[in-house]
């Protein structure tokens, strides 16, 4: 009897076992294909490339390689798909750096595939030396390559001669420093008119103290608190945080009307950061001087180090669970091919060619620095006067490629999507909201990054 | 001398238990502040010693009425609470009474056995189980539904542990006889156990509901929607909005456990009471 | 031999329903759980998931604050109940008020006082203001090895009542000759406590301990609701590791670390259960 019954109950045990965990067939990655998530019709700048790539495959009769898109109706969703899929040991083929990850620990656990491998195993047509050095190394971590960036920008801010002239600011001189002095001048009432950038150029100071490669965090120096607490005040413009959000100036759609931006050093534009590609800064340079207006200066954020860097605008990662690591090669060939990167490269004449930022391979690079020198002609079919054209070319080679050539380091997380990234909002975006508004003084705020960062780093 | 000594007790006795009560009236009183008064009481920032603030500037009931009349979206968190926890301790407490009867008085093979299995499942902390469990409510396609925190909450060990408890102290003699006489194990169950250990029985419901009611972890994630999210989900975020109600929120969310305690208070006996004290 | 069969019958129905559940909801995800901490993703990798967890600096400090405060809360938790259960012991008779006030901390939920514990801990609270008027410096209670006093100090208000009441219960059991007798061999007070009514009731001792170790886990939840995710790393616990692993998508070491938490508590367990078994003094 005793002998009956505890085979029973072991075997029913048993027999539940498999039922309930091995099923995971249900949401698994069982398709062929390689999968990208997104959400509604896919916001994501990766999911233009992804599907152009597609159309190459159809083109080119090679159906079986083309990748499927999983669409979900909310973040939310897509996120707990996501978590299960990967604790089966599936989940998506491809992570999209401006997804809601967290690549700080993606990339130290063996969750991302290694894209050298990939390339290696399958005979990809890629050579690495082709491609920008710089970008290409923020994409190695430990050695690994699992990050590979598409598209970068340079980590800059727009203003305008007129600007920096009446703030007493210099290019070359740009600071926080200076841009605090110029704020403590009382001549500036703050930094952005759009209070989104000055969150976002918030939370881009506060990552400057951390070093995402040592995984280590500096939040205790006198001269970080310092800063933090004058910029807070800089950018509330002494109000508070509630007020910021809720005095939303009208912004104006078009960026050439006059707009009463004169209080504020960076352009009232939403795109404060300016990240264009070579091309478009060309065009709106000569649209500025056409209009009779004061054309873009970018100076240049520095880092810590007083360096200039850039931050990849488009880049993705290939899931370790792959388990179509062939197709995944073929994607990485065609996504670091001519034809790919220079599509989006600019300088075509097409409206939509302005262009995505800068590309990683440095034949389609140089090609993009030759056309923006050459654009004179708006695609609507007038000529630009010779002299701005002029104008603009020597803008383009003393300021704005200079400045290009000279990054010394990449992050992985631009101006743009760095509200968006794993970090901000699930580990210290609360913590730098409360400081911004209000309630927690600056030692806490030390105290607290410090600890939160140091934590989710070697988690 | 023994006089003065009593009237020491006693104060000693007043003293522990203004202790325990104090964040308790504290809570009450506040929530009976103006919402400007919150305002600077919480602010923390400005620098000056927080002093215990128990007399509101002038009793308002504007926090109440702001939690009730203007935020429906409480009342809608309050009753997703409701609807988590009065079904698991529903469920909890007949699933235990029936286990806790079979372990305590019944005899079958590999009883002690199992049972030790039952106190290691007990005091494993939730931690452990809540990610696996999440495959498993998946396959069995309660995620997003109130069953995927109401199922597990039932089938706790902790209900089991404490009824045994309870129930051994039922002589035997009283089962016997009635065994003797031809009832059948339900009707003893029924007729006999479950009218004495009735003490057991409310300890549990409160405790159960208690714990239920404070669940925070599983429904960050099992649950997508967060309109299905409960009170104690949101009372934590509530701090960083709204500071004004917080109070107000916080007794609204203290009522319910409270009432069933009041009610049934008298009743609580620790499970090693014998029943002829 | 009929007799024996009725019954293991009628046992098994009545625990059907509990075991079944059982079974699907904690027995298979706890399996569930060790299977997947041999595994990265899908290649089997042994025990490299627990090496490389006992290496990770994060876990250690998780492990040494879950270590540090289950050492000192449940001893304290213990002596102070006791004592105020022989407290109102002493008490010819109470009013139920005092009982009841006494398990009030039990009832109130915990985000309802969050806001209470801010006031009262915070750099600039009530305490600090307290302290300092006293000529103490502020105290940081919520950055700084404090922190675990603070939760400590929680945990011991919170779950006081209740042991209070289950010593209470346990004390009642203790038959009144035992004490007649000693008093009748000249033995003082403390030696009447330590004597006769610590060894009488282990078995509630027991009981008190077991219930303070399950709620020295769900202490978690008022950690939670004070610092949120990231804590003070004075107060980072095994359960805050294992809860942000999963929102790190790290399950592999999510899985190992909640085995290694559960092998911690059934280590607990056995070793009181054995401490018990020798000094049982039930007659």
């Amino acid at each position: 009897m005793k002998r009956k019954i505890l085979a029973l109950f072991l075997t029913s045990v048993m027999a539940l076992c498999p039922l309930l965990s091995g099923c995971n067939a249900i949401g698994m990655n069982q398709s062929d294909k390689l999968t990208f998530y997104c959400v509604g019709d896919g916001s994501d700048e990766l999911f233009e490339f992804l599907k152009k790539y597609n159309k190459y495959c159809a083109v080119n009769d090679c159906f079986e390689d083309s990748v499927e898109f999983i669409s979900f109706d909310s973040y939310n969703e897509m996120n707990s798909a996501l978590a299960t899929e990967l604790m089966a040991g599936g989940g998506p083929d491809i992570l999209s750096l401006t997804q809601t990850y967290p690549f700080e620990k993606l990339v130290r656990n063996n969750a991302l595939a290694d894209i050298d491998e990939i390339v290696s195993t399958y005979n990809a047509d890629v050579n690495f030396d082709d491609f920008n050095e710089k970008v290409m190394n923020s994409g190695v971590v430990d050695g690994k390559r699992c990050i590979l960036p598409l598209y970068y920008r340079l980590n800059a801010l727009y203003t305008t001669e007129e600007k920096l002239a009446k703030f007493g600011l210099d290019r070359e001189n740009f600071s926080f420093d200076t841009i605090l002095q110029a704020y403590e001048n009382g001549s500036v009432n703050s930094y952005f008119v759009n209070p989104y950038s000055a969150e976002a150029f918030y939370f881009s100071f506060i990552r400057r103290y951390i070093d995402f490669y040592e995984g280590t965090a500096d939040f205790e120096s006198d001269e970080f608190k310092d800063y933090a607490e004058k910029f807070r005040q800089a950018v509330l413009k002494g109000g508070t945080y509630k007020e910021l959000h809720s005095n939303e100036p009208d912004i104006p759609e078009n960026e050439f009307e006059p707009e009463d931006d004169s209080g504020y050093i960076f352009s009232a534009n939403e795109d404060n950061y300016y990240g264009g590609s070579l091309a478009s800064f060309a065009q709106d340079y000569l649209i500025a001087m056409e209009y009779g207006q004061q054309p873009p200066v970018l100076v240049p954020d520095f880092n810590r180090k007083g360096e200039i860097t850039a931050s990849i605008e488009v880049g993705f990662a290939i899931n370790a669970n792959c388990k179509k690591m062939d197709k995944a090669a073929k994607l990485i060939e065609y996504l670091l091919s001519d034809s790919s990167q220079g599509y989006f490269g600019g300088g075509r004449d097409d409206s939509n060619s302005m262009g995505l930022s800068i590309p990683v391979k440095n034949s389609v690079y140089d090609n993009a620095v030759k056309e923006a020198l050459a654009y004179e002609k708006h695609f609507w079919g007038f000529e630009f006067n010779r002299d701005n054209v002029e104008l603009k070319n020597k803008a383009l080679t003393e300021m704005y490629i200079p400045m290009l050539e000279s990054i010394s380091s990449c992050n992985l997380y631009g101006y743009n999507s760095q509200l968006k990234s794993h970090l901000y909002q699930n580990v210290i975006g609360e913590v730098i909201v409360d400081y911004l508004d209000g309630k927690i003084t600056t030692n806490k705020l030390s105290q607290r990054l410090t600890s939160a960062v140091t934590i989710y780093m070697s988690e | 001398m023994k006089k003065t000594k009593l009237i020491l007790k006693y104060i000693l006795l007043i003293i522990i238990a203004l202790v325990f009560l104090f964040p308790v009236i504290y809570m009450l009183a506040a929530s009976f502040m103006p919402q400007a008064q919150v305002n600077t009481m919480l602010d923390f920032t400005n620098e000056e010693y927080k002093t215990i603030e128990l007399i509101p500037e002038k009793a308002t009931f504007e926090q109440f009425y702001q939690v009730f009349f203007r935020r429906p979206e409480y009342l809608e968190k309050f009753w997703n609470s409701v609807i988590m926890t009065f079904p698991t301790v529903i469920g909890q407490t007949v699933v235990s009474a029936l286990a806790a009867f079979a372990f305590a008085k019944l005899n079958f093979p590999l009883r002690d056995k199992l049972f030790f299995v039952y106190i290691i499942l007990l005091i494993l902390p939730l931690q452990v189980t809540l990610v696996p469990n999440y495959m498993v409510l998946e396959n069995l396609n309660l995620l997003n539904n109130f069953l995927a925190v109401i199922l597990p909450g039932t089938f706790s060990a902790f209900g089991i542990c404490l009824l045994r408890q309870s129930i051994k102290y039922i002589p035997d003699s009283s089962i016997e006889a009635a065994r003797v006489d031809g009832a059948s194990y339900f009707r003893i169950f029924t007729r006999i156990i479950l009218p004495q250990i009735k003490g057991g029985l409310v300890t549990l419901v409160l405790l159960t509901f208690i714990d239920n009611w404070n669940v925070v972890e599983q429904p960050l994630i099992y649950f997508e929607d967060e309109g299905m999210y409960p009170l104690s989900v949101t009372l934590g975020e509530i701090g960083n909005s709204d500071f004004g109600i917080v109070f107000a929120c916080g007794v609204m969310f203290m009522i319910v456990p409270l009432l069933i305690f009041a009610y049934g208070h008298k009743d609580i006996d620790s499970p090693f009471i014998s029943t002829d004290k | 031999m009929k007799y024996k069969r009725k019954e293991g019958f009628a046992a098994l129905l009545f625990i059907l329903p509990s075991v079944l559940g059982i079974a699907v909801f904690y027995v298979v995800p706890y399996i569930i759980c060790f299977v997947k901490s041999l595994f990265i993703g899908n290649t089997f990798v042994g025990l490299n998931n627990y090496f490389e967890l006992f290496t990770n600096k994060t876990f250690l400090l998780a492990l040494k604050n879950t270590g540090i405060f289950t050492v000192i809360a449940i001893p304290l938790l213990m002596i102070v109940s006791f004592l105020i259960a022989l407290f109102l012991n002493s008490f010819k008779s109470i009013s139920g008020f005092f009982r009841s006030s006494l398990l009030i901390p039990v009832v109130v939920p915990i985000a309802s006082l969050v806001s209470v514990w801010q006031l009262l801990f915070d750099d600039y609270g009530a305490i600090n203001g307290l302290l300092n008027n006293l000529g103490l410096d502020t105290v940081g209670f919520f950055n700084s090895g404090f922190s675990m006093v603070m939760i400590i100090l929680i945990y011991v208000w919170k779950y006081c009542g209740f042991c209070v009441v289950l010593f209470t219960a346990g004390l009642a059991g203790v038959p009144q000759h035992l004490y007649e007798s000693a008093r009748l061999d000249g033995a003082s007070s403390f030696k009447m406590v330590t004597k006769v009514t610590i060894p009488m009731i282990t078995p509630t001792t027991f009981f008190v301990f077991l219930m303070e170790i399950i709620y020295s886990f769900k202490i978690f939840r008022e950690v939670f609701a004070i610092f949120g995710d990231y804590p003070d790393e004075n107060v980072y616990f095994l359960q805050n590791f294992i809860n942000n692993n999963y929102y790190n998508l790290n399950y592999p070491r999510l899985s190992a670390a909640s085995i290694v938490l559960s092998l911690f508590i059934v280590i607990l367990l056995l070793v009181f259960y054995l401490f018990e078994r020798k000094h049982s003094f039930t007659q």
